[in-house]
C-alpha cells in the first residue's frame, strides 16, 4: 500500500484475487444450499399421475424434461408411455397425437431454451401450464403426429421369416409363439437400445456368410409414407471393422423394387429409410446380412403412417 | 508457551488423528466396490498365510505354500492389502472391535489421514500455518477423495504414498538421514500401485537441478555428483541394451538370483554407495540432492521384492506379468459429455475437463489460481523449487492420465496423487486473497487482523465443499462440482452418473424391508464378494436368494450406467414393465433402479 492509502498494483491483484474466491465462495454456497429445494416431493408426482390418469387420450404420452428425470416413471399411470433418454428433447413421437411435457425447469442446466427449439416446431401447446411444486405439466399437440396403419411389429406373426440362400433356397424359420427361431438368432419383438434409446423393434440377426435373414410381410395397407428405422442394439453399433466384425448391411424391398441400407461397422445412429405413397396389399421383405454375424445384431421397426389430419 | 515446531507437530498429529477418527466415524454408509470386495478376499487370504507361516514355516515358505494364498489378484502389490488382511484378523476376528468391512478398512484410514498432516507440512513452509490447516482439511473437502478415503483400495494410499516420498525428498535437503527414509517410502508406494513408477520422474529433474547448484564452484562435489548419475544412467543404459539384445523373454528367463542382471543391480548400487559416500564427504548440500534418488533406486526394488511373497520364488517374470497387465489394461467404457468413450484415443482434455467438473469449485478455482502464481513466478524467475515442485507434482498425474491412449476409466481416481499438491497451491491462493482483502479492510477497519481474514474466507470456501461432501459422500462416484451443476447438471451434461457398483446400498433397506421371503434378487453388477460382504457385515436379508441374471431374478437393482442401458430394457422385456418400484435418485437423477417381476 502507498503512503496516499490507494493500493499498489500488486496489493491490487490481492484484492482481486480475495474478491474472486468471495465470490465463487458465496455462489457455490448458494448453489449447494438450494440445491435440496430443487428436488420434487412424493406428492407432486402423486398429483401429476392423478390428473394424467383423469386427463388422458388413447396415444398421450409423457416427455421427460430433463431427459433423465425418470423417477417420474414409479409414479406415472400404467400404460401411458414415458419417454426419457438422451436426444428426447427432438424426438418425432409420430404416433402420439398428444405430449405432455413433464419439466423440472429449476434443475441446474435444464436448458429450458435449448429443450423449447428442439421440441416446439409443429407443436402447439393446449391449455395453460400446470404446476406441482418444482414440476410444470403442458399438454401439447403434436404437429409430427401421424396415424399408424401398419406396423410390422403387430404383423411380425403373421409374416414369412426364412434364411435365404444366394441361390434362392430358403430355410423357414420356425415360429416360437413369441418369436421366430432363425439358424442366426430369434427374430423377435423386445425392447432394445438403440444409441440411448429405447425402441420396441424387432431383432434380425444376420445368419452370416453370403446368406441372408429375410422377414417377409404380405398384405401390407396402404400408406403415405412406410418407414424403415433400423439401428445396431447397444454397443454393437460401436464396433469397428476386425478380423472378428464385418460390416452388416440391410435390404428394405417393397414390391420388388429394393433400397439396400448400409450398416458398416461401426454405425452408432439410427439410420432410416422411406418409401412414399405404398399401395394396398404390398410385399415388402425386410433383410439382414453380414459376413460375419458375431455382435451384428439389429434391430428394426417398419411402420406405414397415414396423411396427417 | 510452546514453540512454533512443536505447535506445527501438535496440529499435524491432530489433523491425523481427526482424519483417521472421522474416516472411522463415517464408513458404515460406504458401499463396497466390484474392487474392494476382491481386495477384501485378496486380504484375508493374505493373513491366513501369515498365520499359516506362523504354524507352519517350512510349508508357508514354498513357493505352493504362497501361491495357494498370494495368487489371488496379484494385478496389484500386496501392502495395502497386507495391511487390510492383518488388521481384519485382529480388530475383528481376534478382538470383535469392529465389523469385518470397518477391520479390513482401518489401514486404509490410517494411511489416507496421512495426508493430511502432510500437507500441512507443505503448507506450512510455503504459505504458512492456517494455509496449512486449509489445505489437509480441503483434500477431505472434495466427496470423491473423501468417499474414496473409506475404501480398502488402492487410490488415497498410493496418493498418500506418493506424497510421502516428495515429502521425504523435500526434508531430505534439510536433515539428515531423511534422504534415507526417502528410499523406504518410495519402496513403500511401489508396494501400494503402480503409479508409484512415476514418482522418480518427478523428483529426478530436481535432484539434477539442486545437485548442480550445490556443487557448483567444488570440483570434487562435482565429479562425484556427476558419477553418481553416470553410474545410474550406465546403468539402465546396460539394462536397455541387455533387454533389446536377449528380448523379453530372454530377458526374463536369465534374470535370476545368480546373474549378470542381479549383478548389474548390485555393481549399480554398490558403485552409487560407494561414490554417495565420497560425496557425502565432500559435500553435504550436493549429497543430499542425490541421495534420495540414490536411496529410491537401491531400497525401492528391495522392498518392492521383500513385502510380496508372490515374487519370492519368481521375482522377474511375476514382476514382468505385474508391469505388462498395468500396461496393456483393457478399456471400460465411459460416459463423457454425452458420449460414450469406448477405447482410445480419449480426449486430450478429458482429465482437466473431469477435475473440473468433480472437485467443488470454490476449492477448484483457488487450485487454477495457485497453479497461475507458481507459472507467473516461474517466468519471472521468482519462484522457489519447492513451490515448483508442488506444481509438478500437481500436475503430472494429471498429465499422465490426459494421454490420448491412456484408459480414462476409474473417475478422477487415478490421478488422485497430484490432488494433495493442488489443494496446497490452492491454500497460497487463498492466504494472498486474505492478504489482499485484509489490506482493503484495514482501511476502515484498523484493528481487523489478516489471521482473521483468513479464517473467514478459509470457512467460507470450505463450506459449500462440505455441505456437497455430507449429502454425498457415500455415493462418492456420482459426485459433480457447482460448475458441473451438480448431479442434476451432470446428468444434463452427459456425464458417467457413477461407477463401482457401490451405490446399492441406496436400495438395501428397501429391499430388506419389502423383498417376499426367499425372493430372487439381482444386484446388477454387483458379484459374488460383494453380495457375500453385504451378507456378512449385516446389511442384507439372509433368506434372500441371489442371483446373477435377469432371467432368474424376481427383483432386479439396476445400476443405471449409460452403457448399461440394454440392460435395463431386457429388464422391461423380461418383466413386462418399464415401472420401477423404488429407486436411489441422487438429486433426482437416477442411480440404482429396482424393478420386480409382473
Amino acid at each position: 500500500m502507498s503512503d496516499t492509502g490507494t493500493l499498489d498494483r500488486k496489493t491490487r491483484l490481492l484484492v482481486a484475487e480475495g474478491l474472486l474466491l468471495v465470490l465463487v465462495a458465496l455462489a457455490c454456497l448458494v448453489f449447494q444450499l438450494t440445491l435440496p429445494s430443487k428436488a420434487v416431493a412424493d406428492a407432486d408426482y402423486e398429483a401429476v399421475a392423478r390428473l394424467l390418469a383423469a386427463e388422458r387420450q388413447p396415444g398421450d404420452v409423457v416427455l421427460l424434461h430433463p431427459w433423465w428425470t425418470e423417477r417420474a416413471r414409479i409414479f406415472l399411470p400404467d400404460g401411458l408411455p414415458v419417454v426419457g433418454f438422451q436426444g428426447s428433447d427432438g424426438a418425432p413421437l409420430t404416433s402420439a397425437p398428444r405430449i405432455w411435457v413433464l419439466d423440472q425447469p429449476k434443475q441446474p442446466r435444464a436448458g429450458e431454451g435449448e429443450f423449447l427449439t428442439k421440441f416446439l416446431p409443429e407443436r402447439t401447446q393446449v391449455g395453460a401450464e400446470r404446476t406441482f411444486g418444482n414440476l410444470t405439466l403442458r399438454l401439447f399437440s403434436n404437429g409430427r403426429f401421424r396415424p399408424q396403419v401398419f406396423s410390422a411389429s403387430e404383423a411380425l406373426a403373421r409374416a414369412q421369416v426364412y434364411v435365404e440362400s444366394p441361390d434362392g433356397s430358403r430355410r423357414a424359420c420356425a415360429w416360437t409363439g413369441r418369436s421366430w427361431r432363425c439358424p442366426g438368432g430369434e427374430v423377435g419383438v423386445a425392447w432394445h437400445e438403440e444409441h440411448f434409446e429405447p425402441r420396441r423393434c424387432i431383432r434380425l440377426m444376420p445368419p452370416g456368410g453370403e446368406a441372408r435373414t429375410v422377414v417377409e410381410l404380405d398384405q401390407v395397407p396402404a400408406s403415405d409414407v412406410l418407414e424403415l428405422l433400423a439401428a445396431y442394439t447397444w454397443e454393437q453399433g460401436y464396433y469397428r471393422a476386425s478380423a472378428t466384425i464385418s460390416d452388416a448391411e440391410l435390404g428394405f424391398e417393397v414390391n420388388g423394387v429394393t433400397q439396400p441400407l448400409p450398416m458398416p461397422a461401426p454405425t452408432i445412429e439410427q439410420k432410416r429409410l422411406e418409401v412414399r405413397g405404398t399401395p394396398d396389399g404390398s410385399t415388402v421383405r425386410v433383410w439382414s446380412k453380414a459376413r460375419i454375424a458375431t455382435a451384428r445384431d439389429l434391430c428394426f421397426e417398419l411402420t406405414g403412417w397415414g396423411k396427417a389430419p | 508457551m510452546i514453540d512454533d515446531a512443536k505447535l506445527d507437530r501438535r496440529i499435524a498429529w491432530g489433523l491425523f488423528a481427526a482424519g483417521a477418527l472421522v474416516l472411522l466415524a463415517t464408513e458404515k454408509p460406504v458401499g463396497f466396490t466390484r474392487d474392494e470386495s476382491v481386495y477384501f478376499y485378496a486380504a484375508e487370504s493374505y493373513a491366513r498365510w501369515f498365520q499359516s507361516l506362523l504354524a507352519s514355516p517350512s510349508e508357508a515358505l514354498t513357493d505352493a505354500g504362497i501361491t495357494r494364498n498370494w495368487d489371488v489378484n496379484h494385478e496389484h502389490p500386496a501392502l495395502m492389502k497386507t495391511l487390510f488382511g492383518l488388521s481384519f484378523v485382529l480388530l475383528h476376528e481376534k478382538l470383535g472391535l469392529l465389523r469385518p468391512a470397518a477391520a479390513f478398512r482401518v489401514p486404509a484410514f490410517l494411511v489416507a489421514a496421512m495426508i493430511l498432516p502432510l500437507v500441512f507440512l507443505f503448507v506450512r513452509k510455503l504459505f504458512g500455518r492456517g494455509p496449512g490447516i486449509f489445505a489437509a482439511l480441503s483434500f477431505f473437502l472434495v466427496p470423491r477423495q473423501f468417499y474414496n478415503a473409506h475404501l480398502s483400495c488402492f487410490d488415497v494410499p498410493i496418493a498418500a504414498m506418493w506424497l510421502l516420498t516428495v515429502y521425504g525428498f523435500w526434508q531430505a535437503q534439510e536433515k539428515p538421514r531423511w534422504w534415507l527414509y526417502t528410499g523406504l517410502f518410495f519402496g513403500l508406494a511401489l508396494g501400494t500401485k503402480h503409479n508409484a513408477y512415476f514418482i522418480p520422474l518427478t523428483l529426478i529433474p530436481f535432484s539434477l537441478v539442486l545437485g548442480w547448484k550445490a556443487s557448483a564452484g567444488k570440483p570434487v562435489a562435482r565429479s562425484l555428483f556427476l558419477g553418481v548419475n553416470g553410474v545410474f544412467v550406465y546403468g539402465a543404459l546396460l539394462y536397455a541394451l541387455a533387454f533389446v539384445a536377449l528380448e523379453r523373454s530372454g530377458f526374463e528367463r536369465t534374470f535370476l538370483f545368480l546373474s549378470a542382471q542381479t549383478a548389474l543391480f548390485l555393481a549399480m548400487v554398490g558403485a552409487g554407495a560407494w561414490l554417495l559416500r565420497l560425496l557425502w564427504q565432500a559435500d553435504q548440500a550436493t549429497f543430499r540432492a542425490v541421495a534420495p534418488l540414490v536411496a529410491m533406486a537401491a531400497l525401492g526394488p528391495v522392498i518392492f521384492y521383500a513385502h510380496w511373497p508372490y515374487l519370492w520364488h519368481h521375482p522377474v517374470d511375476r514382476t514382468a506379468w505385474y508391469l505388462d497387465f498395468h500396461a496393456t489394461h483393457n478399456n471400460y467404457t465411459w460416459f463423457y459429455l454425452g458420449e460414450l468413450l469406448r477405447d482410445p484415443p480419449f480426449p486430450l482434455d478429458y482429465v482437466v475437463n473431469v477435475t473440473a467438473l468433480t472437485v467443488p469449485t470454490s476449492l477448484f478455482v483457488p487450485m487454477v489460481l495457485g497453479l497461475a502464481w507458481v507459472a507467473v513466478r516461474v517466468w519471472k524467475r521468482e519462484a522457489s523449487w519447492l513451490e515448483v515442485l508442488v506444481a509438478v507434482n500437481g500436475l503430472v498425474s494429471i498429465a499422465i492420465i490426459s494421454h490420448p491412449q491412456v484408459p480414462h476409466f476409474g473417475g478422477v481416481k487415478h490421478w488422485f496423487p497430484s490432488m494433495p499438491f493442488l489443494a496446497m497451491l490452492a491454500a497460497g491462493s487463498v492466504s494472498r486473497g486474505a492478504s489482499g482483502l485484509w489490506a482493503l479492510l484495514k482501511r476502515r477497519m484498523p484493528l481487523m487482523r489478516e489471521a482473521r481474514v483468513f479464517a473467514v474466507l478459509a470457512v467460507l470456501l470450505g463450506l459449500p465443499a462440505l455441505v456437497a461432501t455430507a449429502r454425498v459422500y457415500e455415493f462418492g462416484t456420482s459426485a459433480y462440482s457447482e460448475l458441473a451443476g451438480g448431479l442434476p447438471g451432470a446428468a444434463s451434461l452427459g456425464m458417467q452418473r457413477q461407477f463401482w457398483a457401490n451405490n446399492v446400498t441406496g436400495v438395501l433397506p428397501w429391499i430388506n424391508a419389502n423383498a417376499r421371503p426367499g425372493e430372487r434378487v439381482y444386484l446388477h453388477e454387483n458379484h459374488n464378494g460383494q453380495v457375500n460382504d453385504y451378507l456378512r457385515n449385516g446389511m442384507l436379508r439372509r433368506d434372500l436368494r441371489f442371483v446373477y441374471s435377469t432371467n432368474e431374478a424376481d427383483l432386479v437393482a439396476y445400476q443405471y450406467h449409460q452403457e448399461f442401458r440394454e440392460q435395463e430394457f431386457q429388464i422391461w422385456e423380461a418383466f413386462g414393465t418399464t415401472k420401477p418400484v423404488t429407486g436411489l435418485y441422487l438429486d433426482e437423477t437416477p442411480q440404482i433402479v429396482v424393478y420386480r417381476r409382473k
